[in-house]
Formats: C-alpha cells, structure tokens, sequence
C-alpha cells in the first residue's frame, strides 16, 4: 500500500506540472485568440430589456441572429480535422477506405442512437407525471392563487378565434388573476375582427407587434413579455385546447417543486383520425410525449421544450433573457438554455388537446421549421462546447445534447443516404453495394438500420395502443413513410438555413374544422 | 411446507439448477456432451464469428437459426469453453432452469399451485430433457422460450396488460429464431389472441391494434432472418431451398426411398407416435393425451380459454405431423422402417405439453385420488429409461445418423491432424465435417471453409497455390470436385487414410510420395452409395 502511495506520489508531481503547462497554454491562447473568449463581449452587458429594435434581450452569443461566428467556424474547422486525423490514422494503422470510414462511423452513430433512445424510453417508464387530487385542486382557494399570463400569439387565425376564446374562457381560474395577452400583427386585420365579433371578456387583451423583423413567435412573445403581469404563464397556440384545471395543477406543482422553473404538459392531438398525415403525426406524438421526454426527465438529461402548453416561472424566464426571436425553434432553445443555467423542468400530468397538421403542404414548412431550429439551435449552444459541457453538467448530460437536437436533424439527413442504399440493393440486386463495403460492415450496417427503424417504429405503435388509439395502429405501420417526409423536411431545413435563415414558416391552423 | 409454499418460485428454480447440474455431472463423466455431430457444428458456428479466415456476425450461418449461436458469443471465444462445449451447454442449462420454471408457472396459471409442481416434476425429471440440457443444441432454449412464450400470453389474457403481450410476443420471436417450429406457433398465437378477443367481445379496432402490436414483435426474428437470407443470397428463402437446406438434403433421401413417412398418413402417425413415446415416455403421453381432449372439454364446453392457450404447445405435434407427411422433416426411429436413429430428439419439444396435459388430468379428474401413485409410475418410468441406459436422445447422439459412432472417423482425422500439423492453411467442406475441424484443436483462422466463399472459391480453383492442407470425405463436395483425390495427386501426397476420411498435404521437395495410400479411398469413392452419407 505505501509503495503505491509513493508511486502515487512520484507521478502526482510531473503529472500536476503538466496539468498547469496545458491550462497555461490554453489561457494563453484564449486570451489572444477573440473567439474562444467567454464570456463573449456580447455577454458583458446583461440582457438588455429595453432593445426595441428586434427585441433581442439576449446577448448576440447566445442568439441565432448570426449563425457563422468564428466559434461556429472554428469548431467545424476542429472537428474536421480531428475527424480526418481519426480517417489518417486508421488508414494507416489497418488501412481502411474512405467509404468504409464513413460507413462504420455512420453504423456507428446509429448504434449509438438506438442504444440512446431505447434506454431513454426504459426510465422514462417509471418517471411519475407530476399529478394532483381533483380533492387537493378543488380544495385551492382563490385568494392564495398568483397572476397568471396566457400568451396566444396570432396570425392569421381568424377561423378559430371562437374555439380559441371559448377553450380559454372555460379554464377554471378566477377572472381577476388571469390574463390573456394575445399578439396580432397591425396587418393581420381579419384576425382583429374576427377577435372583436367574438367580444371576449375584458380580461383579453389584445397587443399589436410592432412593424419591425424578424417577424416571429418568440419576438412575439419578447414584445407580450415585457407587457405581462403574471407571477407565472402559459403559452397556447392558437389551435389549443387545454384540460380546464391546467392552470391551477400549474401553480400546485410550481408551489411544491420551487426548484422547477418550467412544466410541460402531454400533448394530444383532436383531429388525429382526419388523415394518414394526422394519424402518423398522433403517432410520434404519443411516444414523444409519453415515453421520451419522461425518459429524458427521469434521467435529468436537457429537454428541448415543446412551442406551448409550456409553463414558466416569469422571474426565471427574465433571469434568462425571454426567448431568441431570431430562433425558429425557440422552444427547444429556451429548454437547452434554462437547463444550463441550472434550471429544472417537469410534466404536468395534465392533456393539451391541438390540431395536428394535417396536409403536407402544411406538415412540410411545419417540420422544416422545426429541423432548421434545431440547427440554429446546435450552432447557437455549440459555439462554447466546452462551456456548453461545464453548464450542461458533464459530458453525459453533453452527449445526450449532442443527441437530442443536433443528432435529430443528422439521423433524418442520414436516413436519406440509407435508404437509397438499401431500395438500390433491394430493387436491382446489384453487386455494386456489396462491393463497395465490406461485408461484415454492410450486414452491420443494414441490420443495425433494420433493427432501428423497426424499434421506433414499434414504439410509435405501441404508445398510441397504449394511449387506446386503437384505430390508428395499422397506419402507423406505414411510419418509414413518414420519416421519409421528414428526412425531405431536414433537406430543406439545412437549404434555409443557408438562403433563409430567420423565415418563420407559419402553420395554418383550423383546417379541421371544414372536415 | 408452509416455508415451501411461501417460497415456491425459489424452490422450483433451485431444484431446476440441482437437476441441471446433477445432470450435467453425469453427461461429463460419460463424455457424451458433443456427441452429436449437431452440437459440434453448432459450437463451431458461433466460433467462426469469432475465430475464421472472416470472422464477424456474417458467419452466424443461414440454414440454422441463429439465437443460440448468437447466445453462446460470450464465451465461445475462450478455447476451454468451446472444445469442452460449455459455451453452448450453459445456455441450454439456463435454459432448462427457465423452461422448468414456465412450465410450473403455465401448470400455475392452468389450474393452480399443484398442477403446477406436478407438471414440473414430469418436465424437469424427464431423463432426454436432462440429457439435452448438458448439450450445445439447442432444442431445450427453444422450449424454455416458447412456454415462456405462452406463459406470458396466459397472463395477459388474465390481466389484459401490454407489457405481458410484449413480453409474450418477444418470447415468440426468441423461440422463432430457435426454431422453425416457432414460426408456425407463433402464428397459431395471432390466431388465439383473435378468438379470444372475439369471444370477449372487444371492438374490432382494438382486435386489430392488438394483432398488430403482438405480430410486430413475435414475427421479428422471421423477418428478420428472411432479410438476413436475402442480404447473403438475395433469396429470403434460401435457408428452405439451399444446397443445405433440410428439403435439399430429404431429395437425397427420397431418391434412396427412405422418406417412409412421406404421404403416408399411417406412418406418419406412428414415427410420431413411437417418437413421443421414446422421448417423453409412454406414460406421459397416454397420460397428457387424455389430458388434452380433456383440456378441448374443458375449453369449448366451459369456455376456459386458457386450455386453448396452453394447448398452443401442442400444436408442436401437429407441426411434425404436417412435416413428416409432406416430407419436408425427416424423423426415424429404431422401431420402424429404416431402423434408424434420427432427430428423435425433437420429440422433447412435446414434453412441456405432455407434462402439463398430465397434470391437468390428474389435478383436476377423479384421477386425483390415484394422483400420488400415477407420479409415482411416471418417476419410475423415468428411472427405468435411466438405469437401463435407454435415453433415446443419448443413444441418438451416440449411434444416430449425426452421432459419435458415425463421426468417428473425422474425430479421428481430427486427432491426428491434430499430432501432425505443422502450418499452413487446411481446405475443408464443413458440411458433416465439423468434427474433424473440432477435434484437431487448430484454430479457425487456418481453416478454409465454404463461410469464406472467396477463398473457398479461389481454393476450389486450384488448391495447391492457396492450401498446404485437403481434408476429403467420401462423398463430400471436395471429394466430387477433386475426383476422389485423383486431382490432387501432382501436387499433393496423401498422409493419412482410414475409413472415409483422407488428408493430403502438399509437396514439397522433401516429403515422401505417399499418393498409394489413399488407393483404397480412391476406389470407396467410386463405389459408395451409402445413405448415410448424404446426411
């Protein structure tokens, strides 16, 4: 035992020595080089609530308004050569093809995944909803009850406006503490009237946005924010219908759990026969909300939020500079950020009904906007990785990022290389691919892919059988289909993200109603 | 008795795990674990992912399916593992302990605690049941998966919970990618879940989602074995019309006329019959037959639907039935026509249905009363097989037609390749062979087999620029393609011949021109014509 103490000892000296000569060279090298300074200069000054210029409250770091900054780059540049450094040195070491590199590493990545998501739907089975008694709801008085904020941000909503006013007027809540700040854009004249034919309680209000870009949600929401008198809010979309007691369960689960800064509900969809497209959209919604985001909060892993029936603490949510107006996902941003400043989340045992999409023509902008948020999402939290790592609480909880959002949008960019592999080998018996891979790494490759799209699959099945969306089984079955339309929505998110970075492509609502 | 009560999961798996190590000791000292050349091609299976000229999950083979050579991965790569076949014998231990234990909670679920225990008694006591529990083969992990399987369909048909249909459907697919036998059941459990929520009135969606869901995952294995076959051979089929392939090799037996069983209904019946009643012992089976018309009784009359899912296990029969007559399988027993030994074997399927059709009868029957004395008979029934040495599935192993008495002579060229070797590479057609590759304890990687078809083709081409080594049964493909070693004569010398087996090396300036000791193989080959050999 002393010997290894004095060997222990022996190697602590060279080994601390070295320790300080690379945080020497790496201070000394941040220090010179700009970008890889944090804070950023952009950070020093706080947030800045009072920009009324685009409502960015957020330093420029931490906002996707410029995606290339040299963090960007330099991480690219890093992680490419890294990458053909790892191609050089087994070429040399066992002498592999560039092709095979890049199969076993994308087999890899699928193994990786699968693994990911199978062990996150394992936990997610025992995470408990956050729940409560209609006894210990009823038993809440009114009195003891905070303000709360509803934001219904608008545009060109004028089809549902009744079923908004009549979902939001049947919540159980008292009328003195609740508001509801709805946001129109001066153009969107039909919505307006639409609102006025109605003539909502006076506990609506209605806030007009200013005439200025981007023109977006969260910028919405940065405008209506600054307006709210809550100690807590909601954001429903225009099409949501939540369960009446959402706001009162809200505030227990806040009043018991002061460490959650932000709860989400289950969502569900009420138009989920309409259409192959609904019944497909229900079906990755169930296992979504039901099995992986559970799985991700029992395993404390960073959650990307949903775009409403979100609840939030208005203090914390000020402490971390409101929404990027600038990110078209601004949801699964808010969610990455508040989880590095510390912040938890929980969900609500409590059903928020919404329409899903129900054309392609409006699933596909829908989705695109969804993966190009992601990306700007990835760009923005990785141009600090390491920082991103510290804040993320290590690197399990950094992978698993790494995963979740920029994993989302490569795996649906690879699936379209996959499949046009294997429906070339299926349809025209080549050879051509055989030759190509090796063969152990082509059985791999394709079992792994198999076996995958199969598991997912199978859980989108089995989350709606559980949920008794009986009838919908036997579409789901055709859900390859589906993620072939996102794997299109992917392409066309990273083309925005190029030509079209901040476009914000809205989804029409209320086609469920002429059906 | 109360402690046995309370802990009467513990104790069924304890005793299991005494059994199967009891048996295991007796299967050691007599040296009979590998003796069937099936087990020796199996352990050399799951070696060759490992150990080969190619390793990888490419080699895992496309005619036998693959879970448990997939099983015996974990250790199969340690040398004392594989050469004494405990790679395989423990996952067929584990198994057996699994089995037992199904069939005591299936016996459970049936008609209580009693018929449980009793079930597992004449399960678990069974001598052939032991016996190819301490083998690398694989029909006992196909049991313990399949009433595994039914015992998980049983509970969900009481409780009505996803995760006992998940669980059943994934036990399904386990035992589909043990056998093919699986297939079938498994589709016959579809058929079940149907019935059963027809007859409970459930909307029709809701029959459909659960079909679906369970289909999903019993048929997982099947497909995914058709997508392996089609990967390999762009054939999905090719593990059923291949050159390996059980019809393939039943051609050769139909054109020696040994397909008795084929369209012979009488037949058919009595190879399964005389087969049951080898294997599972004859009281059992008068006995677990009366329990299954009892258990039909009991089911249309009373409308006790778990004798419909228990009676899936029996289905098992009716499986080889089908098969037999339509030649598609291929069972002899000494008793009949040809007066072989030859997968008798999978008669120990039928146990687990026997067992508890017995039970059931026992229990629940005035047979009660004579309860004690007819488990009395059945015990020493199977203490009679025992001590009088007659445990069909080990004299199968010993003097079947993939026994040790015919694999004799490659275990013998194995042994003396394995005294003789000095380096290079060795061409073989594995096929039948296994024991020579197995007994000649020389790594996989210096073996040149048809699981490497680039080398096995570039060998066939012209073997002395690959190989140093040609080892040549009567009859195999090498002994065809080198016309009975005549071939080979210029460049290699014959170094060893006895019986059917022959092993040339290659010449070099030194050696001795041995090529007249394999005269006398040269002549054999133009003359055998023995059946035998085509299996």
């Amino acid at each position: 035992m002393e010997y290894i103490l004095r060997i222990t000892k022996t190697f602590r000296v060279p080994v601390i020595a070295i320790q300080r000569m690379v945080t020497s060279v790496y201070s000394h090298v941040c220090a010179r080089i700009h970008f890889l300074n944090y804070p950023h200069r952009s950070e020093v000054g706080g947030h800045d609530y009072e920009n009324t210029q685009d409502f960015l409250y957020l330093p420029t770091i931490h906002s996707a308004k410029h995606h290339w900054l040299p963090e960007n780059i330099s991480l690219g540049v890093v992680v490419g050569v890294l990458t053909l450094g790892l191609f050089a040195v087994l070429k040399f070491v066992v002498e592999i093809s560039l092709l095979v590199f890049v199969s076993m590493s994308v087999t890899l990545f699928y193994v990786v995944f699968l693994v990911f998501k199978i062990l996150v739907v394992i936990r997610g089975k025992s995470y408990e909803f956050i729940d409560f008694t209609d006894e210990k709801i009823a038993a809440i008085l009114d009195d003891e009850l905070p303000m709360y904020t509803v934001f219904i941000p608008l545009l060109h909503e004028a089809e549902v406006i009744p079923q908004i006013i009549k979902g939001m007027t049947s919540i159980d809540y008292p009328r003195d503490k609740i508001e509801f700040l709805i946001t129109l854009e001066q153009h969107d004249i039909e919505t307006r009237q639409a609102i006025e034919e109605v003539g909502p309680p006076n506990n609506f209000r209605i806030i007009t946005l200013p005439d200025i870009k981007p023109k977006s949600k969260p910028k919405a929401l940065n405008v209506a924010f600054r307006e709210a008198r809550g100690e807590f809010f909601v954001i429903y979309d225009a099409e949501i219908i939540p369960d009446k007691d959402q706001l009162k369960k809200a505030y227990l689960a806040f009043k018991d759990n002061p460490n959650i800064a932000c709860l989400q509900t289950r969502l569900d969809h009420y138009n989920a026969n309409q259409n192959l497209i609904t019944m497909l959209f229900n079906g990755e919604f169930s296992f979504h909300y039901d099995y992986f985001l559970p799985g991700l909060q029992k395993l404390g892993y960073p959650i990307p939020l949903s775009g409403h029936s979100t609840h939030f603490r208005k203090l914390v949510m000020k402490e971390i500079g409101a929404w990027d107006p600038y990110n078209v996902t601004e949801d699964c941003d808010v969610g990455i950020r508040l989880y590095r400043q510390g912040y938890e989340t929980g969900i609500l045992n409590s059903l928020s009904q919404e329409e899903a999409t129900s054309s392609l023509a409006g699933w596909i902008p829908q989705r695109t906007r969804w993966m190009k948020g992601f990306i700007q999402t990835s760009l923005v939290h990785l141009r600090h990785p390491f920082r991103c790592k510290n804040e993320l609480g290590g690197w399990e909880n950094f992978f698993a990022f790494l995963l979740i959002v920029p994993g989302t949008v490569v795996l649906n960019l690879l699936n379209i290389v996959s499949w046009a592999l294997l429906a070339t080998w299926f349809l025209t018996e080549t050879n051509i691919i055989q030759k190509l891979y090796p063969a152990p790494v082509l059985y791999m490759a394709v079992l792994t892919y198999i076996v995958g799209m199969s598991v997912f699959a199978f859980l989108n099945i089995f989350a709606l059988y559980k949920r008794g969306r009986y009838e919908l089984v036997k579409f789901n079955l055709l859900t390859p289909i589906y993620w072939m339309l996102l794997a299109i929505a992917t392409v066309r998110a990273v083309v925005q993200i190029v030509t079209n970075p901040h476009t914000w492509e809205k989804t029409k609502h209320g086609s469920h109603l002429k059906t | 008795m109360k402690f046995l009560t309370k802990h009467i999961n513990k104790v069924i798996i304890l005793s299991a795990v005494l059994l199967s190590i009891f048996a295991l000791i007796i299967v050691l000292v007599s040296d009979t674990a590998n003796a069937n050349g099936d087990s020796i091609a199996r352990l050399n299976l799951s070696r060759r992912v490992v150990d080969g000229t190619s390793p990888g999950f490419s080699q895992i083979g496309y005619v036998w399916l693959p879970a448990s050579s997939f099983l015996m991965l974990p250790t199969i790569w340690i040398d004392w593992a594989y050469y004494s076949g405990m790679s395989g014998i423990l996952v067929s231990m584990i198994s057996y302990v699994m089995a037992a234990y199904f069939v005591y909670r299936v016996g459970e679920s049936l008609g209580g605690r009693k018929l449980g225990v009793i079930a597992f008694l004449f399960f678990a006591l069974n001598p052939n049941i032991l016996y190819m529990q301490a083998t690398p083969l694989s029909e006992i992990f196909y049991i313990a998966m399949l009433v595994g399987a039914i015992h998980y369909l049983l509970l969900w048909a009481r409780l009505q919970k996803e995760k006992e249909l998940v669980l059943s459907g994934i036990f399904f697919t386990l035992s589909s990618l043990s056998r093919y036998d699986g297939w079938i059941l498994s589709l016959a459990a579809v058929g079940t879940i149907v019935i059963y929520l027809l007859l409970r009135r459930v909307r029709w969606s809701e029959i459909e989602a659960t079909a679906i869901l369970f289909s999903l995952l019993a048929f997982f294995g099947p497909v995914l074995w058709l997508l392996w076959n089609y990967t390999i051979f762009n054939d999905p089929f090719y593990f059923a019309r291949g050159e390996y392939s059980a019809k393939f090799q039943q051609l050769s037996l139909l054109e020696s006329n040994l397909l008795p069983s084929l369209h012979d209904l009488t037949n058919t019946f009595a190879h399964i019959s005389v087969t049951s009643i080898l294997v599972d012992g004859s009281m059992l089976v008068i006995l677990g037959t009366l329990g299954a018309f009892y258990a039909l009784w009991r089911g249309v009359y009373h409308r006790e639907f778990r004798h419909f899912i228990v009676g899936i296990l029996g289905l098992q029969i009716i499986y080889y039935v089908i098969n037999l007559f339509l030649g598609n399988g291929v069972i002899f027993v000494p008793q009949l026509y040809p007066h072989y030994m030859h997968n008798i074997r999978y008669g120990i399927t039928f146990v687990p249905f026997f067992a508890l059709m017995s039970a059931l009868i026992l229990v629940r029957t005035r047979l009660k009363l004579l309860a004690p004395l007819i488990l009395l008979l059945v015990i020493l029934e199977y203490g009679i097989m025992f001590s009088t040495n007659n445990i069909i599935t080990l004299n199968e192993s010993l003097r079947g037609f993939a026994g040790a008495s015919v694999h004799e002579s490659r275990k013998d060229a194995g042994e003396w390749l394995e005294s003789n070797y000095t380096e290079g590479q060795i061409f073989v057609d594995t096929f039948d062979n296994d024991s020579v590759v197995f007994y000649s304890h020389i790594p996989l990687n210096q073996w040149i087999m048809v699981s490497d078809p680039d080398l096995y083709g570039k060998a066939l081409e012209d073997p002395s620029r690959v190989v140093d080594w040609v080892v040549i049964r009567d009859g195999d493909s090498l002994d065809e393609r080198f016309l009975g070693g005549e071939w080979l004569k210029n460049s290699f010398n014959c170094r060893y011949v006895k019986d059917d087996i022959r092993v040339y090396q290659i010449k070099d300036d030194s050696s001795d021109d041995n090529t007249g000791l394999c005269a006398d193989g040269l002549v054999k080959n133009n003359s055998h014509a023995e059946p035998r050999a085509s299996l």
